[in-house]
């Protein structure tokens, strides 16, 4: 055989350990030249390492910038710190089609490595890496593909079977016999054509990182403006599930804003359903819930939280204008022919639950003027405050006006 | 991504000929009671042809106990009336009245934006039957254009529902008159 043909041994083991995965490529390159080798993505987050996933949590790699720009050093050197070390390494580019896919690393817990010594070695090995990393990313695409799709019929209730969910769900480890409740995270949009993908999709990623941190697998999807995620409820305790959701919320709305501070966030959360099939109902409860909450500025508003709200959403306009203007319309006309301001006193009275000493004091008026006030208000309206019909219609007219009924 | 097929009307164009109406009578051969499509006059000159919106957040469809709706992919709402027990609990929620009870079937009926029509590549049929094109067919996942409005006077509230329907508002016209 002719020796120029031949191929060397170390080539074809990490051939042979290519067909199992990149974890399995970095095994090999590190059995073969007896240093730690990782693999990261273009951000420096390590994808897998030959001394096992434990040992790696804390590093940070900081790249020599001047070498990695330089694009005729493939093989640049960088540095590798832990909590209690820093380590010397070379990294290559695995690229393709022009695209960085992320790093090979080599590292040495002594001595600096020579760059000339491995160059050839991790330019093959990142090639390999580069054919695997694009086959699961093609394969993840598919799946998204298939996810989403599973995830629309689920959201609009078109699978009507509850074993066809559990079994659908299973595929990406799923357990749909739990009760699941549905948020939706959206940006408050002014245009409603909303075409920033790249928003939405950075927002799906930190809905993501979130429930991966809380040991939940995500079950989460973009639609035009909205992320809408599915969180497992264990527990029976209400209160206990409901500040865990309410923190989950708060800590999704909160690094979304760090990220992307010109877009107005908000959320909505839907009810507890246990049956997967309703969960379609817990998806319309969190929109609507959503679109409640800017309406009476609430941060993390529960669908189960409101009440008459509920009911007056969708009442007929016209029919809330005539109530309203049944039940206040006399002060309000008293107000503008007089240029008073006793509906807001009114209106504080209402928000305070009809608590004089409260009301007083969010309003900064002296107890007597209140009362003074309020006895104006009852000669207007003609009905006494302390009936607690008169208060129901009162605070329902109110509520007409804070869902810019009117 | 899926699409989201929806309607774009200019308000401007309409001139009330109920064209779209007929049309749709004679493709699905609704009863007489019945009609999916109409069109309104809500000012002197502002004409809106109304169907169901199909919206993105059907109220029809939460409220519905049978679970008779459905929503397709690409945004088309449809009911499946052998589930419905005519209960109008839809028909109440909607605020389009987009799903329209027939007292002879004791079932409702809604526009299904001629769903086999689409199947096909075709447009609806109201849409096709437009004399003036104010009424069209978008993907509003990826149409775009800044003239265009989510409501317009008369239509009904958009919030929560988030109807899948776009318009083009009525542009002040210019009066010429013979001296």
């Amino acid at each position: 055989m002719n020796n120029h043909f031949a191929i060397p041994e170390f080539v074809q083991e990490l051939s042979t350990a290519s067909s199992h995965g990149v974890n399995q490529i970095v095994q090999k390159l590190s059995t073969l030249l007896s240093h730690p080798v990782l693999v990261v993505d273009p951000l420096y987050q390590v994808l897998s390492c030959s001394t096992g996933i434990e040992a790696i949590d804390e590093i940070v790699i900081m790249p020599d910038n001047q070498q990695e720009s330089n694009p005729h050093f493939a093989v640049f050197s960088c540095q590798i710190s832990t909590i209690d070390s820093l380590k010397n390494g070379l990294a290559n580019p695995i690229t393709l089609n022009n695209k960085i896919l992320g790093y090979l690393i080599l590292f040495s817990n002594d001595k600096p490595l020579a760059a000339g010594l491995y160059e050839d070695a991790l330019i093959y090995t990142a090639s390999l890496c580069a054919l695997q990393m694009q086959k699961s990313l093609e394969l993840k695409q598919e799946r998204q593909k298939f996810k989403e799709a599973f995830l629309f019929d689920l959201l609009y209730g078109n699978i009507k079977q509850k074993e066809d969910i559990t079994e659908y769900g299973e595929i990406w480890g799923w357990d749909f016999s739990i009760p699941h409740i549905v948020i939706v995270f959206s940006y408050k949009e002014d245009n409603h054509f909303f075409t920033n993908k790249q928003t939405v999709n950075m927002l799906l990623q930190v809905v993501e990182n979130e429930l991966i941190s809380q040991n939940f697998k995500p079950i989460a999807m973009a639609k035009q403006s909205q992320v809408i995620t599915m969180i497992p409820l264990v527990d029976t305790d209400y209160d206990e599930n409901r500040a865990k959701l309410e923190a989950f919320a708060v800590t999704v709305l909160n690094k979304a804003a760090k990220m992307n501070p010109e877009f107005e966030l908000a959320c909505g959360i839907g009810k507890k359903y246990r049956n997967p099939t309703e969960l379609f109902r817990s998806y319309q409860e969190a929109k609507v819930a959503f679109e409640l909450g800017i309406l009476l500025k609430i941060t993390t508003p529960l669908f189960t939280d409101f009440g008459l709200e509920r009911i007056l959403y969708k009442h007929d306009l016209q029919d809330l204008i005539e109530y309203y203007n049944h039940t206040l319309g006399s002060l309000l006309e008293h107000d503008k022919n007089h240029d008073g301001n006793l509906i807001e006193t009114l209106e504080v009275l209402a928000a305070n639950q009809f608590d004089m000493g409260k009301t007083a004091k969010a309003s900064f008026l002296h107890r007597n003027t209140l009362r003074y006030r309020v006895k104006r208000i009852e000669e207007i309206l003609n009905m006494k405050l302390d009936d607690l019909h008169v208060r129901l219609d009162i605070m329902a007219a109110f509520k007409i006006k804070q869902l810019r009924k009117i | 991504m899926f699409k989201r097929t929806g309607f774009i009307f200019n308000a401007d164009d309409c001139i009330n000929c109920k064209a779209c109406e007929i049309s749709c009578k004679n493709e699905n051969q609704t009863p007489m009671n019945i009609q999916w499509r109409t069109v309104k006059k809500v000012a002197p000159e502002l004409y809106l042809s109304l169907s169901c919106n199909h919206c993105d957040s059907p109220e029809c469809f939460r409220v519905c106990p049978e679970r008779a709706f459905i929503k397709r992919k690409d945004g088309i709402v449809q009911i499946d009336e052998n589930l419905c027990t005519g209960c109008q609990l839809c028909v109440s929620a909607c605020p389009y009245q987009a799903p329209q009870f027939n007292p002879e079937t004791r079932k409702v009926s809604k526009c299904q934006m001629c769903y086999p029509r689409q199947d096909i590549g075709m447009v609806p049929a109201c849409v096709e039957a437009c004399t003036t094109g104010a009424l069209n067919l978008v993907d509003l996942n990826t149409f775009e254009d800044e003239q265009t409005v989510r409501n317009l006077p008369g239509f009904s509230d958009v919030t929560v529902t988030n109807p899948s329907i776009i318009f083009y508002p009525l542009k002040p016209r210019k009066r010429y008159f013979l001296q």
